[in-house]
């Protein structure tokens, strides 16, 4: 072969190579915002590095933190091959075999695909290390005993990916998977028992006992309760930027997430509100 | 007994009187009620006209709300949501507020120039401004 042929045939193979890696790049960077990662894994109170550890997470068991998820190969996870990312995402297991505590929410994680896994892990592992030890988690006893985890999963855990619903069309399925992949809304939105697990007979109808002891919202279609009063423009408006029917603007710990999501494609956007505004209704008070 | 009865009207009346704190935070929270209704405003209007006259309220409501006399100590809790917080961190807090001032200044100029589409983006970055505010420093409702 011709060696200019050869030059030109290696150039072509690289740029191909390259292209692929930042179109995986930017598909992890969009994966990575509206999955909200960095709301947990890093302490914006002192502004510290993104990914280094998180500031604590207040439940009924104790408190959690985000670990340093930076490719950092001592502190962070910069040893973990593709199949470890994976494991973790979708099983909830560390590659040293621990299974984590569901306040890491892999239970609604575990519904995303493996490309889109991949594709997220490709983007952490672009940002800088960090040395900063992950901190410990603070937890009652006997819930801080890992083993007790394997029992939680039995009772709690459905493994995915998102399963693809035939019956209903593309973009509601788009909307089905944000919502409970990527957004993970169920995790907060949705009322947990005494254990910890969420009860999805009541998906999406708020809940009494949140994040740092806070009460969530029912976004369910219920018209009294919920947001069943809320038309298709006020929900886009709340996902584009968080602005509520009234005018008014979230705040507390939505406010991060309404950031994130805000950064939705148009599309994805669309997807969303028509999947949420097919979440039956349920009737619920959420109070403290 | 009859002064009894009178003095305890007159306590009972002087108890229904706002105190300064109070009287500062119900203007408040009225100031606030009408960026809401000037934030839905430009939201939903088809009209650029329209968009201005939000987004010029909406600054004036921003110069008029970051001035210290608005947000005397002791003036959080009661029918506000305003956190202690605020006093502790009056320096991001103001800060903050510089932010808004700067944005919805921003969005006159952009209203200004007749194009809603232009309007409506710049206005996003409200949102931002507001939640980012609203994250640290406002209570949830209860």
């Amino acid at each position: 072969m011709h060696p200019i042929l050869i030059v030109a045939f290696i150039l072509l193979a690289s740029n191909l190579a390259l292209g692929q890696t930042q179109a995986q790049l930017d598909r992890g960077k969009y994966i990575f915002t509206i999955s909200g990662c960095k709301s947990c894994h890093t302490d914006t109170k002192v502004e510290s590095q993104i990914m280094s550890g998180g500031t604590g997470i207040k439940t009924p068991f104790g408190i959690f933190y985000g670990p340093n998820i930076t490719p950092d190969k001592e502190f962070g996870i910069g040893k973990w091959s593709d199949e470890d990312f994976v494991k973790a995402i979708r099983k909830g297991i560390s590659p040293s075999g621990d299974h984590y505590f569901p306040s890491f929410p892999y239970t609604s994680y575990t519904n995303l695909t493996t490309a889109d896994i991949l594709d997220l892990k490709t983007y952490i592992f672009s940002l800088k290390p960090s040395r900063t030890p992950s901190k410990s988690h603070q937890i009652k006893i006997p819930f801080n005993i890992r083993f007790f985890q394997l029992f939680w999963k039995w009772l709690f855990f459905n493994e995915g990916p998102y399963v693809y619903n035939v019956k209903r069309g593309e973009d509601w399925n788009r909307g089905a998977y944000i919502t409970n992949g990527l957004g993970h809304c169920g995790e907060c939105h949705t009322q947990r028992n005494i254990l910890g697990g969420i009860d999805n007979t009541k998906f999406l109808g708020g809940a009494s006992n949140g994040i740092s002891g806070g009460t969530v919202p029912n976004i369910t279609q219920d018209h009294k309760t919920g947001i069943g009063n809320w038309t298709n423009q006020d929900l886009l408006t709340f996902l584009t930027m968080g602005m509520l029917p009234d005018g008014d603007f979230v705040g507390g710990t939505m406010a991060e997430v309404s950031k994130n999501i805000s950064e939705l494609t148009v599309y994805d956007s669309e997807a969303m509100a028509l999947y949420l505004k097919s979440i039956p209704p349920i009737h619920n008070v959420v109070e403290k | 007994m009859r002064i009894t009865i009178i003095t305890l009207l007159i306590l009972g009346l002087f108890s229904t009187i706002p105190t300064h704190a109070e009287s500062i935070s119900n203007e408040r929270v009225n100031l606030f009620r009408a960026m809401s209704k000037n934030m839905k405003i430009i939201s939903q209007v088809d009209n650029v006209e329209m968009a201005l006259s939000a987004a010029k309220t909406l600054n004036k409501i921003a110069n008029k709300l970051s001035g210290s006399n608005f947000w005397p100590v002791n003036s959080g809790g009661g029918n506000t949501r305003a956190r202690n917080e605020i006093w502790d961190n009056l320096v991001d807090f103001n800060k903050k507020f510089e932010t808004l001032k700067e944005v919805t200044k921003n969005l006159v100029k952009i209203a200004s120039l007749g194009d809603l589409k232009n309007t409506k983006d710049s206005f996003r970055k409200i949102g931002r401004t507001c939640g980012s505010c609203h994250r640290v420093y406002r209570s949830p409702k209860r």
